[in-house]
Parts: structure tokens; C-alpha cells; sequence
């Protein structure tokens, strides 16, 4: 049970901005969807649902989204936090598409209770807060209880509670056999939320794995050791050829475990203060992947 | 298709500028039967035998722009605040998706019409009772200006969606509506001359009646010719909405 996106191309004018990308959103599993401004991410999800125009297939479990009877069972979306005429109240706004999906009318406060909108159901959302449009986007998106949920920076806007709400509740739609496939900018939040990465930069796909073997296979772990005599571990780290670099007080040491660099130590007499193995983050394994990947890139700020 | 037309429904009657629209029209259509066609009549409108067929014909072609405009927003709010996302994927077919906003602007443009050419000369035969004036005998031609009122409105239903769906954009769509029936086409009459009968809004006229006087001095087209004219317009035109619709991209 999978989407299969296959050679998905999407040019506009000259420019390509998505360039032959294949990957795929299982079920049981939320798979973050990452890249820098302008990487065509918003792009690639219009054209698995047929808004954007371009080449290449998108199958949802073997079969195109307009071959499903109801798509909406098949797919529930939130591509754009504030997707919903002002003045038109959210229950009206999402009467309008539970009727457009063939859902029925009843599950429209059933989704205002899920995403806590009940008590403004009747009231215009022009004036939402955006981390309220996008509880009433997400609702928008589970009236059909459907099977895949695309989702572009959902978490933008929401709270801290908000935030661990909506981690949570995507954790659990996914455990229930469902595919959720969700972009976001917050690396720490997606750290805890993905368990598959599928990461493009300038149109291109640059990874598409589990979170594990992203952050393992792109930066990978390594070693902090601060000793009673630094000058004295370089010189045996140089001498067994081990990386390393000056980090603070310390050492980070690459490519080796804590227990051969304790030995080491305690063999050469070094008392050793500290010793830890640092697993690298997301953040420090996408931005190793998306270097020069960037299609707007700030001016560095002067310290 | 039930699902959209139902949705589409739905799309107009809960959202406030529709009932301000009518609101609008209702105050117009009162003030311009009531007042200008009934209480305020000149004596010489009251010897005119065609009185309350000309009130209706014109306050039919003053007030079906409104109709119009519910057509364009109906479709350019679908790209001004991309609900096109929803309805384009909850669909299986962009094409079921305009068909049902066309079957519905048509149904609303025909029923508002139906009332508009109803009204009309009721409140302009009240509000010259009520300021006690005294009309000659009426020669009143129901069912012509029922099909010319009907066509009338429901081309201006289809011309603001078929403009909004070739722009999307909401202003550019609103600013063509208002200028091009008589502006442009008015400032194209200059060169035309007695071709003008064939631009589209101007053909629209043609059939209700309401620019008889022009077209006694040119080619005199009858209004079901006029009508034919309007039509290859319309066609046209939806032949490369209906393209773009379902061609370009949703936002």
C-alpha cells in the first residue's frame, strides 16, 4: 500500500523545477517531505494531486487519484493553511467539501471536535489565527477519513501544544495503517515525527530513506572527548590517523567508538574528563545534503 | 455530478456578498420599477401603450449584470483564495467540476431573471396607482419578453463565468465585466458603425430590444439572428475557458 511517484518533471517557463523525481509514501509511516525555499516541494505535491500539470505518474495503491470513485477516501490534503473564503463560516466551508467528497454532513463536527474548532465553527475564519486555519485545514483533510494525508507545513502557526498535538495525532493515523506524507521547515519537529525522509533540493531528489539511515549515512555519529592533556591525544590521534577536530575544550573524534578512544587514553596515562558518543541531527544531516542546493541563499551575517 | 452541483449550490449561499449582490439588486429593482417606471412617470410615459414592456425590458437589461457578477465570483474565489485545490482533487473530473458551475449560474441567472421580469412591471404598475397617475391601456408582450428577458440574463450569467474562468484573476475579471458591454464596445461602435450588432454584448441587447433605436439606423438583425450572433460568441469563448480550465495549473 503505497503512493508511487515516478519521473515527476514540472518546468516552468525555462526554469525545472521538478526534475525526474521517483519516490514513494507507505503506509504505517509518516514520511517527511524536506528541502530548502524554492527546492519544489509545494510544486511536487500539486502534481500528485493533478493540480500542477507536468510529466510522470503518481499512483496511489496502483492507481491514478481520478481512476478512485471517490478520491477523497483515498486522499485528504492541506496545502495551503489559508484555502477558505473569509466570510464563509468553517462549518459552511467544510459542509461545502464534505458534499463535494461524497462525505457524509454529520462527520463535518466530528473534524471541528478532532482539530478543536467546535466552539468557532460558525465563525468566519478570515479572522483565524494561522495556527487555526490550520487546524481547519487539517480537518479539511481527515473529513473523508482518508487514506493518505498530504500535508504542506502543517505545524506552521501552531502552538507548542499545538505542536505536540499534531505530532502526536500524525504519529497515530499513520500506526492506524494510514500514509501520511508531510512537509515542514522545523527539522527538530520532523526529527521526531518522520520515520521516512524524502528530501529534494532545486527539483532534484537527494535522499529517500528512513530518518535513521539519512542522518547516519550523511553525517553519521561521532565521539566528544575532553582529557587532562589535549596537546598529547592529538599527537596519538594523528599517529592513528583518526580524525578529529577542536571542538571547545575537547576533542570531536570521527569514525571511531568511545571504547577504543578510552583505552587509548588509558593506555597513554590520560585522565579522561569526558566521554560521549554525539549523535548528529537532522538539521546538521540536511544541511551536510542540501549544501549547494539552495535556491535563494542569504548574505552570511558579519560576527 | 449531483455532489458538485449540490457543492456549487452550497459555494453561493453561504457567503455574504451573494446576499449583498441581492440585496442590491432588490433595492434597484424597487427603486427603478416602483419609483422611476411607476410613481415618478412623465405624462407623456403614461400615453405609451408599450409602458410597462419597456420598464421590464429595462430594468432586465440594468440588473442582469448582477447575476453576472455572482457568476464571476463563483468561479474567480475558487482561485483568489485556492479553494481550486479542494474542488479540483475532490473531483474526479475538472470537467464535471465546470460543468456544474455553468448548470448552476444558468439555473440561478434563469430564476433571478424570471423574478426581475415578473417584478418589474408589477412595482412600476403599483408605484403609478399608489401616486394615483392614470395608464392607457398596456400592450404587453408576455412571452416575448419572458424568452428575451431569460436570454438576456442568463447570457450575462454565462458571460461573468465565462470571463472569470478565462481570468481567474477577481479585479481584472470585475473590470472586464464592467467595461467591455458598453465602454469598449461603445468605443468600437465608432468604427463598426452599423456592424456593432454583432459584438457580443451588443448582440445581447439586440435580442431583448433594449438598443432598438441603434439598430433601426444599421442592419436590422432579429433578435433570434442576434441571439445566434451572441451564442457563436459564448461557444467560442467557453470552447478556450473550457481548454485553459482544464489545462492550467490549479493556483
Amino acid at each position: 500500500m503505497v503512493i508511487k511517484a515516478e519521473r515527476l518533471t514540472k518546468k516552468y517557463g525555462k526554469k525545472l523545477a521538478v526534475n525526474n523525481i521517483s519516490f514513494q509514501v507507505e503506509t504505517g509511516k509518516v514520511t517527511g517531505f524536506l528541502g530548502p525555499n524554492g527546492a519544489g516541494k509545494s510544486t511536487t505535491l500539486r502534481m500528485m494531486l493533478g493540480l500542477a500539470n507536468g510529466q510522470g505518474t503518481v499512483l496511489y495503491n496502483g492507481k491514478r487519484l481520478s481512476e478512485y470513485k471517490q478520491p477523497s477516501e483515498m486522499v485528504g490534503i492541506l496545502l495551503e493553511a489559508k484555502a477558505f473564503h473569509p466570510t464563509r463560516s468553517a462549518r459552511n466551508h467544510l459542509k461545502i467539501l464534505a458534499t463535494e467528497g461524497n462525505v457524509p454532513l454529520s462527520r463535518v463536527d466530528e473534524v471541528l471536535d478532532i482539530v478543536g474548532l467546535k466552539s468557532e465553527a460558525k465563525k468566519g475564519p478570515g479572522k483565524f489565527s494561522l495556527g487555526m486555519s490550520q487546524r481547519l485545514g487539517l480537518a479539511a483533510a481527515l473529513l473523508a477519513k482518508p487514506k493518505y494525508l498530504l500535508l504542506d507545513e502543517p505545524a506552521n502557526g501552531l502552538d507548542p501544544e499545538g505542536i505536540v498535538w499534531l505530532r502526536e495525532f500524525l504519529k497515530s493515523y499513520a500506526d492506524d495503517d494510514h500514509g501520511v506524507f508531510v512537509s515542514s521547515h522545523l527539522l527538530s519537529e520532523m526529527s521526531r515525527l518522520a520515520d521516512n525522509l524524502v528530501v529534494i533540493g532545486k527539483g532534484k531528489l537527494l535522499a529517500d530513506t528512513s530518518m535513521r539511515e539519512f542522518i547516519a549515512g550523511n553525517v553519521g555519529t561521532s565521539v566528544y572527548v575532553r582529557v587532562s592533556d589535549i596537546d598529547k591525544l592529538e599527537k596519538l590521534l594523528e599517529k592513528q590517523k583518526i580524525n578529529y577536530k577542536k571542538v571547545n575544550s575537547g576533542l570531536e573524534l570521527f569514525g571511531v567508538k568511545t571504547d577504543k578512544v578510552g583505552k587509548l587514553a588509558y593506555e597513554n596515562k590520560l585522565t579522561v574528563l569526558e566521554l560521549t558518543t554525539r549523535t548528529a541531527s537532522l538539521e546538521e544531516a540536511f544541511l551536510e545534503v542540501t549544501a549547494g542546493s539552495e535556491e535563494y541563499t542569504p548574505k552570511e551575517v558579519s560576527k | 455530478m449531483i455532489n458538485e452541483l449540490k457543492a456549487e449550490l452550497k459555494k453561493i449561499f453561504t457567503i455574504r456578498s451573494t446576499y449583498i449582490i441581492f440585496a442590491i439588486m432588490l433595492i434597484l429593482l424597487v427603486f427603478f420599477g416602483f419609483y422611476v417606471g411607476g410613481w415618478h412617470s412623465q405624462k407623456i410615459d403614461l400615453l405609451d401603450p408599450t409602458r410597462l414592456y419597456r420598464i421590464t425590458q429595462q430594468a432586465t437589461s440594468f440588473l442582469s449584470i448582477f447575476t453576472a457578477l455572482i457568476g464571476l465570483l463563483l468561479i474567480t474565489h475558487e482561485f483568489r483564495y485556492n479553494l481550486a485545490s479542494y474542488s479540483l482533487s475532490l473531483s474526479r473530473s475538472r470537467s464535471k467540476v465546470l460543468a456544474a458551475k455553468i448548470i448552476v449560474i444558468s439555473v440561478l441567472a434563469l430564476v433571478v431573471t424570471g423574478i426581475l421580469v415578473v417584478a418589474a412591471p408589477l412595482l412600476a404598475d403599483w408605484g403609478i396607482h399608489a401616486n394615483h397617475l392614470k395608464l392607457v391601456p398596456q400592450h404587453y408582450y408576455y412571452w416575448g419578453i419572458a424568452w428575451k428577458g431569460l436570454i438576456y440574463g442568463w447570457g450575462y450569467g454565462m458571460a461573468g463565468l465565462v470571463i472569470g474562468t478565462l481570468l481567474r484573476n477577481q479585479i481584472g475579471a470585475i473590470i472586464t465585466l464592467f467595461i467591455v458591454p458598453h465602454t469598449v464596445e461603445g468605443l468600437l461602435s465608432i468604427w463598426l458603425k452599423n456592424n456593432t450588432v454583432y459584438l457580443p454584448f451588443t448582440s445581447l441587447d439586440t435580442v431583448l430590444g433594449v438598443n432598438e433605436s441603434a439598430a433601426n439606423s444599421g442592419p436590422i438583425i432579429t433578435p433570434v439572428h442576434a441571439l445566434l450572433v451572441f451564442l457563436a460568441y459564448l461557444v467560442g469563448a467557453w470552447i478556450i475557458a473550457w481548454y485553459l480550465f482544464m489545462r492550467r495549473d490549479a493556483a
